[in-house]
């Protein structure tokens, strides 16, 4: 039986990382008020495995953001309340290798971009799966 | 989605790629120097602050011996992960994250230090071992700093 045990960094340990966008209330007030903000890249040739929102300080009565990754079915984290410490939502995401960068992207709600206070961590649990040792992203 | 948009994309540490944590607190009813483990309550580990506890793992590595023994595993956030929970067998057993609070949904934040107390019921077990595993993630936004 052949094998592909040494090829393609098929005998390579991976570790899982994360990226961790953080994302406060004075972030998107004034000049970066939009209905759509880019918050994190997500390296190529990554699996995702789960994505979450957690809200570490509370936002104006109100505030809510939708989340989403492009490339990926638009906004699978939606009306996410931020006006609550410690809320928190998740999306496992199986099977999802991405053969470019992404960008994770936010949309927040009026009261999310008028609150100038407020804090939010968007999360997206991967592991890179590059076929070369020591090579990121090419 | 709207395609335009601006972005903090090298801001607050955003670009960062961030290492998975875990903390592995291991209980053994043999112990160095020939003790053995009591029964009762003891603090089996900490994690930092500002961090999303994302899993919690019940790993009996070793069945324990005795009658009927059980393990129950809180937190000083008066957070209940395992409750008796049989250890007579080898097992994995993950919980279920049920928050504190109706409102708040796994993975769990945690703002400050959390202390994670086992309470065991040996059952005059002679031997035995289990591990709790924590995977969490660093939410810290200022490089080389933790949150205590």
């Amino acid at each position: 039986m052949a094998d592909y045990l040494r090829q393609l960094g098929n005998d390579e340990k991976r570790c899982p990382s994360a990226v961790v966008a953080t994302v406060a209330g004075a972030d998107i007030v004034g000049p970066l008020a939009t209905t759509d903000l880019a918050v994190a890249t997500i390296p190529a040739n990554s699996a995702l495995g789960r994505v979450y929102v957690v809200v570490t300080e509370a936002f104006a009565a109100g505030s809510t953001l939708d989340f989403g990754v492009t490339g990926l079915p638009t906004n699978f984290l939606t009306g996410l309340d931020l006006a609550t410490v410690g809320a928190s939502r998740s999306q496992v995401l199986h099977g999802s290798v991405n053969p470019a960068d992404l960008l994770a992207i936010i949309t927040p709600n009026a009261n999310a971009i008028a609150s100038t206070v407020g804090e939010v961590k968007l999360v997206i649990e991967l592991t890179e799966t590059n076929l070369k040792a020591g090579m990121y992203t090419a | 989605m709207a395609t335009n948009h601006t972005d903090i994309l090298t801001q607050n540490k955003n670009h960062a790629k961030r290492d998975l944590s875990s903390g592995t607190f291991t209980m053994s009813v043999e112990l160095p120097a020939g003790q053995t483990l009591a029964d009762g309550a003891h603090l089996v580990g900490k994690i930092e602050g500002n961090v999303a506890i994302t899993r919690v793992v019940l790993l009996v590595r070793e069945g324990f011996n005795g009658t009927t023994p059980t393990v129950t595993l809180a937190d000083n956030k008066t957070r209940t992960y395992f409750t008796t929970a049989d250890i007579s067998a080898s097992a994995i057993v993950e919980s279920a994250l049920t928050a504190h609070a109706a409102t708040r949904l796994p993975p769990l934040y945690e703002s400050t230090e959390t202390e994670f107390t086992a309470t065991i019921v040996g059952g005059s077990s002679t031997s035995g071992e289990l591990t709790f595993l924590v995977d969490y993630v660093q939410l810290d936004t200022v490089v080389g700093k933790h949150t205590a």
